[in-house]
């Protein structure tokens, strides 16, 4: 989740009042994301993902103003419509631009951090690294209006990109910036032939989209009117975003005037009296009981909604709610809930526990399993947890087959799922010599999994292991019978052949009555064992607790 | 402890009494000290036995108090660098020739400045002029003799000090009156007080000793059957056990100790109400993430942070009807009242294949099994993440999730449900916060208080979104849901810094893991 860097003066600022470490914290405490440090006038703080409208101190300075009822109600912006032409060419694989200017900030450079971090933070995360939205923004004062948004061969944009201090061909912006070597290929056509640009009637280029800006069009703190793009290619996450960063800008502004153009394309029409359109959501306490259990009176909740900077209209009955359009992340009437809780309180909710009107129970397998533990222990078993990853390298030496791979491994070592409980009780004693030498008895249980025909076949497993001079399958037969006898369980041993197991020296385990194979016993192939330096007798048992569990 | 018994008039001693009483027969009166060295016993460890030697009439001890002398803090630093005068006169000596019988007052003074202080040099002389080895006469010293002999005299009084110094404390009558006198007065030595114990055979003791009556028993380590039986028993003495004795660790199999620590959660959770279910640790993501309203492009279902299984990609769907309620709810909310994600919603996507990442995937099924309804779920299990192993973080750790359905259920039922259930793991404080997750709407995270972490967090819940219950039947009902990593709690709460112990095979940890559990007894009141 994104962490925001901002400075404590400049949230006093926007807020309106001083605020000590401890009044910092305790504001902190009350909302989502949590306080990383605070030092000195720096704070950090990790946002959660839902709230892109508090990726900068102007968002979250709006939120406190309204915790700290300072400010009640939605932020109001004034919109000018048609206050500009905007031209836009078809750019098949970067559909959509909207743009608008935000008038009468007032910035310094503290301010214009805040909206690179805005800027950067929305990239990562609701842009998905610049591929799916993108923001620019420009002194709109240095622009030529109209402006078009169009594409070009990358032969033929020249500008000077920001940071830079000549004039740089469309190749060299791609080739030499790090920004160009970064974002190239998304800014390319598929025929990487043309990239995304936004012109001025004069024919400067103020950006590559989505790499860089012009030097020209730079934002500085000397910036008094600042036009903000996005692009992309979802419409609905361009709008969303646009609607984040056109409300936090204008918390910079003094007159709150935002200008939207007249943008020459198919889809403006349908979209453009949406732009800043509320939600709207039929709200009441008894809603809000049945969520939450708190009870709230029509006043409480009426003044929650507001501190949460919802407007809220009360008609006779009803209580109508107007979310401003900022806040993206509310879907539902749900989170509405949510936002009158987080300004009631978390820490002011009264405790109670619910009448309890069933009654619990621990699963047969777990049952079962306690059972087994406390048998194998009394029968000198060491209980150790093995890991359910293991590397696909030893399940091959043990000869296991259908193994579960991942594809996006950390670790060679953990980059498959045990086939087999035993498989990790004998790599167990190899990595533990101390263990190997004295002879001992292991045992797990633990999810196993592997693929059969193509389809995934998982258990629980009980293994067991018995290693040290001399151990021969008779060590492990006497457990086992003795075990499955204590269980109820009549068995037989069947021949048959486990991958891993000396043939000769293996026993398939089978219930009599229904005849189900529960497992099987045997010695440790010594081609298994040297293979993996091991050099004791080692016997193993494997059995399906699920199994167990059926046949009980 | 000890086993004795008489045969006829034969007494039967251990070896050591017999000894004892050997000696002061032979002796006659022995000092105390003397039978303890001729025992090679130490006197305090000696009392014992005498007492019982002389219960039973054997022998008397008789005290009296006698005089010792034992050096000062200074005398002994004396013995060991020697008396200032030895030294001085020593130096004087090496270079004056050892035959001078005077030496003028100033270079006397001269030499003994190079040694010690004004103050000293004074003391020094008029010690030497009192004992009476040399005087001063008009600008030299005199010496008595030569400056040799006058070196004798000193040594002499030396070797008195050393002679304390190595036997420690010594009686009064054996130091000459003069040099102890001098020693006095020069706080060298200190005279002390001590009882002195004397042993002497009894007319009774006397007589059985010389009638050879008194025989050493027997000793035996063990009893065995035969001496049981025969009746030896009452005539062999056990030997003495030493309590001290270093004897090796027996053999144990411990429980292991997360497993304890999963049975007690699961205790609770039953007390609780829960029952408990299992799931499948490979799922696909519709369970893991799509039923749980979580979009498709969500950043957790990327690599990053998700394992992908390589083969087979694809796991069996669910019901169509499941499918194409969740897909339009991620779409347009379908019937929720919801706006949902906005994007086309992949089935494909949905049926990918990947190692389970939250326990929640288990809750939703048993969710979709049941519906409506009044009940508590509970499941324990293995989840994994794309981590590497280090002692915080791991590729798999153990998750229990919980969800509690029903009509008068409330988030503030769940917060006091899991307040309760960290009480009963011995936590007295908690608190709550707001928070994100893509499936429940209000959230919260939850913290425990902790010594010397302070605010840890360890679950994270909320109201299951209609987004992720209408899909699953259940419109009536509330679904309450959490989820929390077990393996952090439990290091957190048994004080173990290290995640890979868990997973470890040495025996010694697992061990000293488990006591750490079992001094948590008191306070996990499940």
């Amino acid at each position: 989740m994104p962490i925001i860097s901002f400075e404590k003066w400049d949230l006093e600022r926007l807020v309106g009042t001083s605020l000590s470490k401890s009044d910092i914290e305790e504001i902190f405490s009350r909302l989502k994301g949590e306080l990383e440090k605070i030092e000195g006038d720096t704070i950090e703080l990790e946002v959660t993902h839902d709230r892109p409208d508090m990726f900068s101190v102007e968002g979250i300075a709006r939120v406190v103003r309204g915790l700290l009822e300072i400010e009640l109600g939605a932020p109001r912006i004034d919109v000018k419509y048609d206050a500009y032409d905007m031209y836009v060419d078809e750019v098949p694989w970067r559909k959509y631009v909207i743009t608008s200017i935000v008038r009468d900030v007032t910035l310094d450079e503290e301010a214009v951090r805040q909206l690179m971090q805005l800027q950067e933070k929305l990239h990562q995360t609701y842009g998905r690294d610049r591929r799916v939205v993108a923001i620019g923004l420009y002194d709109a004062d240095k622009i030529r209006f109209p402006i078009r948004y169009t594409y070009a061969r990358v032969s033929e944009v020249r500008y000077v990109p920001l940071g830079y201090d000549r004039p740089m061909k469309g190749e060299e912006v791609l080739e030499l910036t790090e920004k160009g070597q970064r974002y190239r290929d998304v800014a390319l056509s598929p025929d990487k032939e043309y990239v995304p640009i936004i012109v001025d009637s004069s024919g400067e280029v103020l950006v590559i989209i989505p790499i860089l800006n012009s030097e020209l069009h730079k934002i500085t703190e000397n910036t008094r009117n600042i036009m903000i793009d996005v692009t992309g290619t979802d419409l609905r996450r361009v709008i969303d975003v646009f609607r984040v960063v056109v409300y936090n800008v204008a918390e910079r502004s003094r007159s709150k005037k935002v200008e939207v153009p007249r943008l020459h394309s198919d889809y403006f029409p349908k979209v453009r009296n949406e732009l800043f359109s509320s939600l709207r959501y039929d709200i009441d306490e008894k809603y809000v009981e049945e969520i939450s259990g708190i009870e709230l009176s029509r006043e409480e909740l009426v003044r929650t909604l507001m501190k949460a900077r919802h407007d809220v209209e009360v008609a006779g009955d009803r209580v109508i709610v107007n979310v401003p359009p900022y806040r993206i992340n509310v879907l539902h009437k749900v989170d509405i809930v949510e936002d009158v809780l987080i300004m009631y309180g978390y820490d002011r909710i009264p405790l109670e526990y619910p009448p309890q009107p069933v009654h619990g129970s621990k699963s047969l397998i777990s049952r079962l399993s306690t059972q087994l533990r406390s048998l194998l222990r009394g029968m000198g078993f060491i209980e150790v947890m093995t890991y359910v990853m293991t590397s696909r390298r030893l399940q091959e030496i043990c000869k296991q087959s259908g193994i579960i791979e991942v594809i996006n491994p950390k670790s060679e070592l953990y980059n498959s799922i045990r086939r087999c409980v035993w498989v990790q009780l004998l790599n167990l004693v190899r990595e533990n010599t101390a263990l190997a030498e004295r002879g001992v008895k292991l045992f797990d249980i633990g999810d196993v999994a592997w693929y059969e025909n193509d389809r995934i076949v998982q258990d629980i497993h009980l293994g067991t292991l018995i290693t040290g001079r001399d151990v021969t399958v008779t060590d492990m037969l006497t457990i086992l019978r003795t075990l499955l006898k204590l269980l109820n369980m009549e068995v037989e041993l069947r021949k048959g052949t486990v991958p891993g197991l000396v043939p000769e020296r293996t026993g398939i385990i089978v219930e009599r009555k229904r005849g189900t194979e529960l497992g099987y016993i045997g010695e440790v192939h010594p081609q298994v064992l040297t293979s993996l330096d091991y050099y004791n007798p080692t016997a193993i048992g494997e059995i399906s607790i699920s199994r167990l569990v059926e046949a009980l | 402890m000890i086993v004795s018994g008489r045969s006829e008039d034969i007494i039967v001693l251990p070896e050591e009494y017999v000894r004892i009483l050997e000696i002061v027969y032979e002796r006659g009166c022995v000092p105390v000290e003397d039978v303890a060295s001729a025992i090679g016993r130490d006197v305090s460890s000696l009392m014992r036995v005498l007492g019982e030697l002389e219960f039973r009439g054997l022998i008397r001890t008789l005290r009296s108090s006698v005089r010792f002398v034992e050096l000062s803090d200074e005398g002994l630093n004396y013995a060991e660098v020697g008396l200032p005068e030895l030294r001085l006169l020593s130096y004087v000596k090496e270079k004056f020739g050892s035959d001078v019988h005077e030496v003028p007052l100033d270079l006397f003074l001269q030499c003994c400045r190079e040694m010690f202080s004004e103050k000293m040099c004074s003391i020094i002389l008029s010690n030497l002029v009192r004992s009476g080895l040399c005087r001063v006469n008009g600008r030299a010293v005199k010496f008595l003799g030569t400056v040799n002999e006058a070196l004798e005299r000193v040594l002499r009084k030396q070797r008195v000090l050393e002679k304390l110094k190595n036997e420690g404390v010594v009686e009064v009558s054996s130091i000459p009156t003069d040099v102890l006198q001098e020693f006095q007065k020069r706080r060298l030595v200190r005279i002390r007080e001590r009882a002195r114990i004397v042993i002497e055979l009894t007319d009774l003791g006397r007589r059985l000793m010389s009638e050879k009556k008194i025989v050493p028993a027997k000793i035996v380590t063990a009893l065995t059957p035969e001496i049981l039986r025969s009746g030896e028993w009452s005539r062999v003495i056990l030997k003495e056990f030493d309590l001290n004795i270093e004897v090796p660790e027996a053999e144990v199999s411990v429980p292991h100790f997360m497993r304890e620590f999963l049975e007690i959660v699961r205790d609770i959770f039953v007390e609780l109400g829960f029952e408990e279910a299992h799931g499948p640790i490979c799922e696909i993501e519709f369970w893991n993430f799509d039923a749980l309203f979580q979009a498709q492009d969500h950043p957790a279902r990327e690599v990053h942070d998700t394992f992908f299984i390589k083969h087979p990609i694809l796991g069996s769907p669910p019901p169509d009807e499941i499918m194409e309620k969740v897909g339009r709810v991620h779409e347009d909310g379908w019937e929720t009242g919801s706006r949902g994600w906005r994007y086309r919603w992949s089935p494909e996507r949905a049926l990918r294949l990947i190692l389970r990442t939250q326990t929640t995937a288990v809750t939703v099924r048993a969710l979709y099994e049941r519906g409506e309804g009044e009940y508590r779920v509970f499941t324990i299990g293995k989840v994994f993440r794309p981590e590497t192993l280090d002692p915080k973080h791991a590729m798999e750790f153990y998750q229990a999730d919980g969800i509690v359905v029903g009509r008068n259920v409330r988030f503030r039922h769940l917060l006091s449900i899991l307040e309760t259930f960290v009480r009963k793991l011995g936590i007295e404080r908690v608190r709550f916060k707001p928070a994100y997750f893509p499936f429940t709407c209000p959230s919260a995270e939850g913290y425990i208080w902790h010594e010397r972490l302070g605010w840890v967090e360890f679950v994270g819940c909320g109201v299951f979104r209609p987004e992720v219950t209408y899909p699953a039947g259940v419109r009536e009902s509330r679904v309450l849901a959490f989820g929390m990593g077990l393996d952090r709690l439990a290091m957190t709460i048994l004080e173990i810094d290290d995640i890979r112990y868990i997973h470890a095979g040495d025996v010694d940890k697992l061990k000293e893991c488990y006591s750490k559990l079992i001094r948590k007894m008191k306070t996990i009141r499940s």
